[in-house]
Protein backbone atom coordinates (compact mmCIF):
# COMPACT_ATOMS: atom_id res chain seq x y z
CA UNK A 1 0.00 0.00 0.00
CA UNK A 2 1.23 3.42 -1.27
CA UNK A 3 1.69 5.89 1.89
CA UNK A 4 1.60 9.25 1.28
CA UNK A 5 4.37 11.88 3.39
CA UNK A 6 2.14 13.52 4.82
CA UNK A 7 0.58 10.46 6.44
CA UNK A 8 3.62 9.03 6.97
CA UNK A 9 5.56 12.03 9.32
CA UNK A 10 1.52 12.02 10.81
CA UNK A 11 1.67 8.50 11.30
CA UNK A 12 5.53 9.04 13.04
CA UNK A 13 4.25 11.00 15.58
CA UNK A 14 1.29 9.21 16.17
CA UNK A 15 2.90 5.48 16.72
CA UNK A 16 5.32 7.12 19.08
CA UNK A 17 2.70 8.87 21.12
CA UNK A 18 0.36 6.73 21.27
CA UNK A 19 3.13 3.75 22.00
CA UNK A 20 3.98 5.63 24.97
CA UNK A 21 -0.01 6.38 25.65
CA UNK A 22 -0.19 2.74 25.65
CA UNK A 23 2.78 1.68 27.63
CA UNK A 24 1.13 4.11 29.82
CA UNK A 25 -2.70 2.67 29.71
CA UNK A 26 -1.11 -0.75 31.06
CA UNK A 27 -0.60 0.68 34.02
CA UNK A 28 3.03 0.60 34.56
CA UNK A 29 4.14 3.41 33.73
CA UNK A 30 3.26 7.08 35.29
CA UNK A 31 5.19 10.18 35.20
CA UNK A 32 7.48 10.64 38.15
CA UNK A 33 5.72 14.49 39.71
CA UNK A 34 6.67 16.23 42.42
CA UNK A 35 3.27 18.07 42.84
CA UNK A 36 4.51 21.21 45.20
CA UNK A 37 1.59 22.29 47.83
CA UNK A 38 -0.41 25.38 47.34
CA UNK A 39 0.82 28.42 48.80
CA UNK A 40 -1.46 28.88 51.42
CA UNK A 41 -0.41 25.22 52.58
CA UNK A 42 3.62 26.11 52.41
CA UNK A 43 5.49 26.09 55.10
CA UNK A 44 7.93 29.53 55.62
CA UNK A 45 11.52 28.36 54.56
CA UNK A 46 13.60 26.95 57.46
CA UNK A 47 15.82 29.38 58.64
CA UNK A 48 19.29 28.93 56.99
CA UNK A 49 22.11 28.99 60.12
CA UNK A 50 22.88 32.10 61.18
CA UNK A 51 19.61 33.60 60.22
CA UNK A 52 17.03 34.45 63.19
CA UNK A 53 13.76 34.02 61.52
CA UNK A 54 11.69 32.36 58.69
CA UNK A 55 11.71 35.79 56.45
CA UNK A 56 15.47 36.20 55.30
CA UNK A 57 16.72 39.70 54.22
CA UNK B 1 3.79 20.91 -7.55
CA UNK B 2 5.20 17.69 -5.57
CA UNK B 3 5.26 17.66 -2.27
CA UNK B 4 8.34 17.57 -1.04
CA UNK B 5 9.01 15.21 2.49
CA UNK B 6 11.88 17.70 4.30
CA UNK B 7 9.70 20.49 5.66
CA UNK B 8 7.36 18.32 7.39
CA UNK B 9 11.08 16.51 8.86
CA UNK B 10 12.36 19.53 9.99
CA UNK B 11 8.82 20.49 11.34
CA UNK B 12 8.40 16.96 13.36
CA UNK B 13 11.86 17.44 14.66
CA UNK B 14 11.26 21.17 15.59
CA UNK B 15 8.65 20.14 17.56
CA UNK B 16 10.60 16.66 19.52
CA UNK B 17 14.04 19.32 20.43
CA UNK B 18 11.03 21.89 21.71
CA UNK B 19 9.40 19.26 23.50
CA UNK B 20 12.64 18.12 25.04
CA UNK B 21 13.69 21.55 25.93
CA UNK B 22 10.45 22.31 27.86
CA UNK B 23 11.09 19.09 29.86
CA UNK B 24 14.88 20.08 30.47
CA UNK B 25 13.51 23.86 31.17
CA UNK B 26 10.77 22.81 33.50
CA UNK B 27 13.15 20.06 35.63
CA UNK B 28 15.84 22.76 36.07
CA UNK B 29 14.85 25.68 36.13
CA UNK B 30 11.09 26.23 37.34
CA UNK B 31 10.43 23.69 39.69
CA UNK B 32 13.88 24.97 41.03
CA UNK B 33 12.95 28.25 41.38
CA UNK B 34 9.71 27.18 43.09
CA UNK B 35 11.65 25.45 45.72
CA UNK B 36 13.78 28.06 46.33
CA UNK B 37 10.92 30.42 46.44
CA UNK B 38 8.95 28.70 48.18
CA UNK B 39 6.02 29.56 46.11
CA UNK B 40 3.78 26.89 43.47
CA UNK B 41 5.27 26.45 40.45
CA UNK B 42 4.48 29.65 37.75
CA UNK B 43 1.98 29.55 35.36
CA UNK B 44 4.40 28.56 32.71
CA UNK B 45 5.14 25.08 34.83
CA UNK B 46 1.67 24.59 35.15
CA UNK B 47 0.62 25.04 31.56
CA UNK B 48 2.61 21.90 31.04
CA UNK B 49 -0.19 19.68 32.86
CA UNK B 50 -1.53 20.49 29.28
CA UNK B 51 0.81 18.52 27.31
CA UNK B 52 -0.58 14.56 27.49
CA UNK B 53 2.41 13.38 28.24
CA UNK B 54 5.02 16.17 29.03
CA UNK B 55 5.87 17.67 32.69
CA UNK B 56 3.39 18.15 34.59
CA UNK B 57 3.45 20.95 37.59
CA UNK B 58 6.08 19.15 39.54
CA UNK B 59 9.80 17.96 38.17
CA UNK B 60 10.46 15.64 35.80
CA UNK B 61 13.71 15.14 34.47
CA UNK B 62 15.11 14.29 30.66
CA UNK B 63 16.52 11.61 32.10
CA UNK B 64 12.55 10.17 32.39
CA UNK B 65 12.38 10.15 28.69
CA UNK B 66 15.96 8.36 27.86
CA UNK B 67 14.84 5.16 25.65
CA UNK B 68 18.29 4.09 26.00
CA UNK B 69 18.48 3.96 29.79
CA UNK B 70 17.30 0.37 29.95
CA UNK B 71 18.95 -0.72 27.17
CA UNK B 72 21.94 0.44 29.53
CA UNK B 73 20.74 -1.43 32.28
CA UNK B 74 20.45 -4.84 30.14
CA UNK B 75 22.71 -6.76 32.05
CA UNK B 76 21.58 -5.63 35.31
CA UNK B 77 17.63 -6.43 34.88
CA UNK B 78 18.50 -10.03 33.30
CA UNK B 79 20.64 -10.67 36.52
CA UNK B 80 17.82 -9.14 38.87
CA UNK B 81 15.42 -11.50 36.62
CA UNK B 82 17.58 -14.81 36.94
CA UNK B 83 17.90 -13.90 40.72
CA UNK B 84 13.74 -13.78 41.05
CA UNK B 85 14.31 -10.10 41.79
CA UNK B 86 11.89 -9.14 39.24
CA UNK B 87 12.76 -6.59 36.97
CA UNK B 88 15.29 -3.82 38.22
CA UNK B 89 17.17 -1.57 36.99
CA UNK B 90 19.93 0.64 37.50
CA UNK B 91 20.41 4.09 38.34
CA UNK B 92 17.43 7.04 38.16
CA UNK B 93 15.98 4.41 35.03
CA UNK B 94 12.97 3.30 35.62
CA UNK B 95 9.40 1.63 33.69
CA UNK B 96 9.48 4.48 32.77
CA UNK B 97 12.18 4.65 30.54
CA UNK B 98 11.30 1.00 29.43
CA UNK B 99 7.97 3.20 28.01
CA UNK B 100 10.01 5.06 25.88
CA UNK B 101 11.76 2.48 24.50
CA UNK B 102 8.99 0.36 23.89
CA UNK B 103 7.05 3.19 21.67
CA UNK B 104 10.74 3.39 20.08
CA UNK B 105 10.61 0.12 19.23
CA UNK B 106 7.09 -0.39 18.06
CA UNK B 107 8.27 2.82 15.88
CA UNK B 108 10.89 1.48 14.27
CA UNK B 109 9.46 -1.84 13.82
CA UNK B 110 6.74 -0.44 11.76
CA UNK B 111 8.51 2.20 10.07
CA UNK B 112 12.24 1.39 10.24
CA UNK B 113 14.42 3.72 12.34
CA UNK B 114 12.16 6.85 11.79
CA UNK B 115 13.09 7.95 15.46
CA UNK B 116 16.44 8.84 14.21
CA UNK B 117 15.72 11.14 11.67
CA UNK B 118 12.35 12.76 12.52
CA UNK B 119 11.92 12.26 16.31
CA UNK B 120 15.46 12.10 18.29
CA UNK B 121 15.92 15.62 19.96
CA UNK B 122 19.73 15.12 19.83
CA UNK B 123 20.13 13.95 16.15
CA UNK B 124 17.65 16.66 15.10
CA UNK B 125 20.34 18.91 16.76
CA UNK B 126 23.60 17.66 15.22
CA UNK B 127 21.82 17.35 11.50
CA UNK B 128 21.21 21.86 12.09
CA UNK B 129 25.08 22.17 13.10
CA UNK B 130 25.65 20.02 9.53
CA UNK B 131 23.17 22.50 7.67
CA UNK B 132 25.01 25.44 9.67
CA UNK B 133 28.27 24.23 8.98
CA UNK B 134 27.47 24.18 5.31
CA UNK B 135 25.90 27.55 5.12
CA UNK B 136 28.87 28.98 7.04
CA UNK B 137 31.23 27.53 4.01
CA UNK B 138 32.92 25.25 6.45
CA UNK B 139 34.53 22.47 4.41
CA UNK B 140 32.69 19.14 5.15
CA UNK B 141 34.76 16.11 5.19
CA UNK B 142 32.64 13.33 3.36
CA UNK B 143 34.75 9.84 4.32
CA UNK B 144 35.78 7.67 1.66
CA UNK B 145 33.10 4.35 1.54
CA UNK B 146 35.84 2.30 2.83
CA UNK B 147 36.30 4.05 6.43
CA UNK B 148 32.58 5.05 6.22
CA UNK B 149 31.65 1.48 6.69
CA UNK B 150 34.36 0.61 9.06
CA UNK B 151 33.65 3.62 11.15
CA UNK B 152 30.00 2.64 11.18
CA UNK B 153 30.79 -0.71 13.72
CA UNK B 154 32.35 1.92 15.96
CA UNK B 155 28.48 2.12 17.02
CA UNK B 156 28.44 -1.28 18.18
CA UNK B 157 31.39 -0.94 20.25
CA UNK B 158 30.17 1.94 22.20
CA UNK B 159 26.86 0.15 22.50
CA UNK B 160 28.91 -3.09 24.13
CA UNK B 161 31.27 -1.24 25.85
CA UNK B 162 28.43 0.92 27.50
CA UNK B 163 25.92 -2.38 28.24
CA UNK B 164 28.92 -4.16 29.74
CA UNK B 165 30.53 -1.47 32.02
CA UNK B 166 27.18 -0.43 33.22
CA UNK B 167 26.42 -3.99 33.87
CA UNK B 168 29.34 -4.50 35.96
CA UNK B 169 29.72 -1.52 38.00
CA UNK B 170 25.92 -1.65 38.65
CA UNK B 171 25.48 2.14 38.05
CA UNK B 172 25.38 4.82 34.90
CA UNK B 173 29.26 4.74 34.72
CA UNK B 174 28.86 7.35 32.17
CA UNK B 175 26.49 9.86 33.39
CA UNK B 176 29.24 11.84 33.75
CA UNK B 177 30.53 12.19 30.30
CA UNK B 178 26.86 11.75 28.74
CA UNK B 179 26.46 14.38 26.15
CA UNK B 180 22.78 13.89 25.55
CA UNK B 181 22.14 14.65 29.50
CA UNK B 182 24.36 17.61 29.23
CA UNK B 183 22.69 19.41 26.76
CA UNK B 184 19.24 19.04 28.46
CA UNK B 185 20.55 19.77 31.99
CA UNK B 186 22.53 22.97 30.89
CA UNK B 187 23.28 25.41 33.47
CA UNK B 188 21.77 22.95 36.51
CA UNK B 189 23.28 21.92 39.36
CA UNK B 190 23.28 18.35 37.94
CA UNK B 191 25.27 19.39 34.69
CA UNK B 192 28.32 16.70 34.22
CA UNK B 193 31.36 18.81 33.23
CA UNK B 194 32.79 16.27 31.36
CA UNK B 195 29.86 15.95 29.33
CA UNK B 196 29.97 19.45 27.99
CA UNK B 197 33.52 18.58 27.22
CA UNK B 198 31.89 15.61 25.04
CA UNK B 199 29.41 17.74 23.70
CA UNK B 200 31.39 20.42 22.47
CA UNK B 201 33.57 17.82 20.76
CA UNK B 202 30.56 16.47 18.87
CA UNK B 203 29.32 19.70 18.18
CA UNK B 204 32.48 20.57 16.40
CA UNK B 205 32.72 17.32 14.99
CA UNK B 206 28.83 17.85 13.54
CA UNK B 207 30.18 21.22 11.62
CA UNK B 208 32.65 19.01 9.53
CA UNK B 209 31.75 15.63 9.75
CA UNK B 210 27.96 15.59 9.32
CA UNK B 211 25.84 12.93 11.23
CA UNK B 212 29.21 11.85 12.76
CA UNK B 213 27.58 11.44 16.01
CA UNK B 214 24.72 8.96 14.61
CA UNK B 215 26.85 7.55 11.90
CA UNK B 216 30.05 6.45 14.08
CA UNK B 217 28.95 7.28 17.33
CA UNK B 218 25.27 6.19 18.77
CA UNK B 219 24.97 3.23 20.70
CA UNK B 220 20.64 3.91 20.50
CA UNK B 221 20.66 3.67 16.83
CA UNK B 222 22.83 0.47 16.77
CA UNK B 223 20.42 -1.23 19.24
CA UNK B 224 18.10 -0.43 17.30
CA UNK B 225 19.53 -1.90 13.50
CA UNK B 226 18.40 -5.61 13.85
CA UNK B 227 14.49 -4.01 14.53
CA UNK B 228 15.07 -1.64 11.62
CA UNK B 229 15.92 -4.68 9.10
CA UNK B 230 11.99 -6.31 9.98
CA UNK B 231 10.59 -2.41 9.63
CA UNK B 232 7.30 -2.95 7.31
CA UNK B 233 7.10 0.48 5.93
CA UNK B 234 9.94 0.72 3.24
CA UNK B 235 10.87 2.50 0.06
CA UNK B 236 10.48 0.73 -3.51
CA UNK B 237 11.23 1.36 -7.02
CA UNK B 238 8.85 1.22 -9.80
CA UNK B 239 11.31 0.46 -12.34
CA UNK B 240 9.48 1.98 -15.47
CA UNK B 241 9.65 5.02 -14.12
CA UNK B 242 13.47 4.85 -12.71
CA UNK B 243 16.04 6.55 -15.02
CA UNK B 244 18.91 4.92 -12.91
CA UNK B 245 20.56 9.01 -13.11
CA UNK B 246 21.44 7.65 -8.91
CA UNK B 247 20.34 11.00 -7.54
CA UNK B 248 18.07 8.87 -4.85
CA UNK B 249 21.65 7.36 -4.18
CA UNK B 250 23.68 10.26 -3.91
CA UNK B 251 21.02 12.00 -1.40
CA UNK B 252 21.46 9.44 1.52
CA UNK B 253 22.94 10.08 4.43
CA UNK B 254 23.27 6.26 5.18
CA UNK B 255 25.03 5.81 1.51
CA UNK B 256 22.62 2.96 0.90
CA UNK B 257 23.02 2.70 -2.75
CA UNK B 258 18.61 3.53 -3.39
CA UNK B 259 18.69 3.27 -6.87
CA UNK B 260 20.31 -0.53 -7.14
CA UNK B 261 17.80 -1.97 -4.50
CA UNK B 262 14.13 -2.77 -5.94
CA UNK B 263 13.01 -2.39 -1.93
CA UNK B 264 15.19 -0.63 0.79
CA UNK B 265 15.06 -3.57 3.20
CA UNK B 266 18.81 -1.89 5.11
CA UNK B 267 19.05 -1.34 8.41
CA UNK B 268 20.70 1.69 8.61
CA UNK B 269 17.66 3.31 6.44
CA UNK B 270 16.05 6.11 8.56
CA UNK B 271 13.30 6.68 6.10
CA UNK B 272 14.33 10.77 6.39
CA UNK B 273 12.88 10.69 2.39
CA UNK B 274 15.66 12.55 0.88
CA UNK B 275 15.92 9.82 -1.67
CA UNK B 276 11.86 10.44 -2.61
CA UNK B 277 12.73 14.35 -2.60
CA UNK B 278 15.59 13.89 -5.06
CA UNK B 279 13.72 11.79 -7.54
CA UNK B 280 12.34 13.71 -9.96
CA UNK B 281 10.59 11.19 -11.81
CA UNK B 282 8.42 10.19 -8.83
CA UNK B 283 10.28 6.14 -9.48
CA UNK B 284 10.40 5.96 -5.52
CA UNK B 285 7.86 5.71 -3.13
CA UNK B 286 7.04 4.65 0.26
CA UNK B 287 5.05 1.25 0.71
CA UNK B 288 3.55 -0.92 3.43
CA UNK B 289 4.70 -3.86 2.69
CA UNK B 290 2.91 -6.80 5.80
CA UNK B 291 4.57 -9.91 3.87
CA UNK B 292 8.44 -9.93 4.08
Amino acid sequence: MRIDRRWFALLVVAVFVLGMWGFRALGVWRPRTRRLPPAERLAPAPAAPGESGAFPM
Amino acid sequence: MRSRAWPLRVAVQTASVAWAAWIALNAAYLVAWADQTRTPPPALSALAGLFPFGPEAGSLSIEDYCPFGPLEGVVRAAQGLAAGRGLSFVGPVTLRNLGVLFAVAALVLLTKKTFCSWLCPFGALFEALGWIGRRLGVRQARLPGRWDRRLRRLRYAVLAVLVGLTGWAGYLVFKEVDPFFALYTVGSAAAPVGGYVVLAVLAAGALVVPGAWCHYLCPLGAALDPISRLGRIRITRADPACTRCDRCSRACPQRIPVARRQRVTDALCTNCLRCLDACDRGALELRLEVRP
